[in-house]
């Protein structure tokens, strides 16, 4: 220790005590009576760690009991400004639109067609929880847990950027930036991490890890939509969402379609899907009809 | 015995074990340092590794390192016994097969005892603070980092250190 022997050397203190230096050079065998190795302290730790079933976090639920405490309150308080600040918020999104919303934490979430979504402005800070009905992509602010509850999964957010689908049976979850958590009961919780998602399918009942391409995976964003290998019935689902349109079909069988199709013309979208599957198209006003 | 994957952030663990290697000897030996317990030592250093992982989301790497002591300190501050302080340093030398000549054991009791009175009579500051130099062989910049202190008052600790032993060890038992 260079500054050590300065201290010793050029301080008139303590220059010449060989007394002090043959203490001090005694102390240099010395080591702290350690008892435990650093790998046991690890195994120890991690142990610990892993026996913190649900950490910070309480366990996840499918749909929130939080609203029947609010909602016997706002019986007994007949102020408006209180009844809408305890409510739930919700956000619907017709068909045919889409909509931005800035959550109470700042946070953001854009709704594609046909989605909702529902939060409780009151305590949000603390206890960042929505309830999604649709498809959102969610850019979430730091803070403390932000939970998202589909009637198909829960999720809970541990970065920033990610998009949930769940519609009917089929669910979806793509993690664009940071680090996800998704709960599947009577499953462990499964991490995915920046570019992976999970697709799950109520007739397989099996959770799939996909990687995924964050450039077309949020491209709904900007009304374009891509599609790889997925139904024919659920590519037309969307554009009826889109155009709010109502399609009918005949005999158009199950293939799966690849490619993409825009928001801003229907007959150019119609084209896209129809044309390369041999189908033929006929828009009439609000219904189409494809076979 | 790591944190499986699926369940913990891949990212996370290694940063936390990167951590854990770079500090947990540094702050177990300077609870050892403060209170002469190792057995408290290696209690707390596992607390504040715990907490360290509670709260990770909100925890930088590269800032972590005076945390970490101010995390130790607080968990210090609540199991606060007022016991004597005596220390129990292990000796790093290869001790030889053949019995020690009787005067090497000797003068090692004798290093010992003196060592113990010493140490007791320097104030917990500069104690920890001299036996960070001496025995962890930390810079004084670093022990200035992990402290949270400026290189001066290092040296300043150091130097009463230094005055309170030339003293001590002048008067021998």
């Amino acid at each position: 220790m260079g500054e050590f022997d300065d201290i010793l050397k050029n301080n008139p203190d303590f220059g010449d005590d060989r007394e002090l230096k043959k203490f001090l050079s005694d102390m240099e065998k010395l080591k702290v009576p350690a008892k435990k190795s650093k790998e046991d302290a690890w195994s120890e730790l991690t142990a610990g760690i892993e026996q913190r079933k649900t950490p910070e976090f309480p366990t996840i639920r499918l749909k929130p009991v939080f609203y029947a405490a609010a909602a016997s309150v706002l019986i007994l308080i007949s102020s408006w400004f209180i009844y809408n600040y305890l409510k739930n918020t919700t956000v619907s999104v017709p068909f045919g639109e889409t909509a931005n919303i800035i959550l109470p934490d700042q946070s953001k979430v854009t709704l594609n067609s046909g989605s909702s979504i529902e939060y409780r402005k009151w305590g949000f800070a603390n206890d960042r929880s929505v309830n999604l009905q649709g498809e959102a992509f969610f850019d979430v602010t730091k803070g403390s847990r932000f939970t998202v509850l589909t009637n198909n999964k829960s999720i809970e957010v541990l970065g920033t950027l990610f998009n949930v689908f769940s519609r009917g049976n089929m669910f979806r979850v793509q993690c664009i930036s940071g680090a996800i958590k998704v709960d599947i009961p009577g499953e462990k919780e499964i991490v995915l991490e920046k570019n992976k998602g999970l697709k799950f399918d109520a007739d397989t009942n099996e959770p799939e890890i996909v990687s995924v391409d964050t450039a077309t995976a949020v491209s709904w964003i900007n009304g374009e939509f891509y599609f790889e290998s997925v139904p024919v019935s659920d590519v037309l689902k969307e554009i009826e969402r889109q155009f709010d349109v109502t399609i009918q079909t005949k005999n158009i069988g199950d293939r799966v379609y690849t490619g993409y199709f825009r928001n801003d013309s229907l007959e150019s979208a119609l084209q896209n899907v129809c044309l390369p599957m041999s189908l033929h198209y006929e828009i009439n006003g609000k219904t189409v009809k494809i076979w | 015995m790591t944190l499986p994957e699926g369940i913990y952030r891949p990212d996370e663990v290694a940063s936390f074990k990167r951590i854990f290697d770079a500090y947990y000897d540094g702050i177990r030996n300077f609870i050892y340092f403060k209170t002469g317990d190792i057995d408290l030592a290696e209690d707390l250093v596992q607390d504040v590794f715990l907490k360290v992982w509670d709260m990770r989301a909100k925890i930088e790497e590269s800032t972590v390192k005076s945390l970490l002591f101010i995390m130790a300190n607080n968990l210090l501050k609540n199991h606060f016994k007022h016991k004597k302080v005596v220390f129990n340093f292990v000796n790093n030398t290869e001790k030889e097969e053949t019995g020690e000549p009787a005067d090497y054991v000797y003068e090692e009791q004798e290093f010992e005892k003196k060592l113990q009175v010493v140490l007791a009579e320097i104030p917990e500051k500069q104690r920890t603070v001299f036996l960070m130099n001496r025995i962890d062989n930390l810079s004084y910049k670093e022990i200035a980092e992990r402290l949270d202190l400026s290189v001066k008052a290092v040296e300043k600790r150091m130097h009463q250190a230094l005055l309170i032993i030339k003293e001590k060890i002048k008067y021998k038992i």
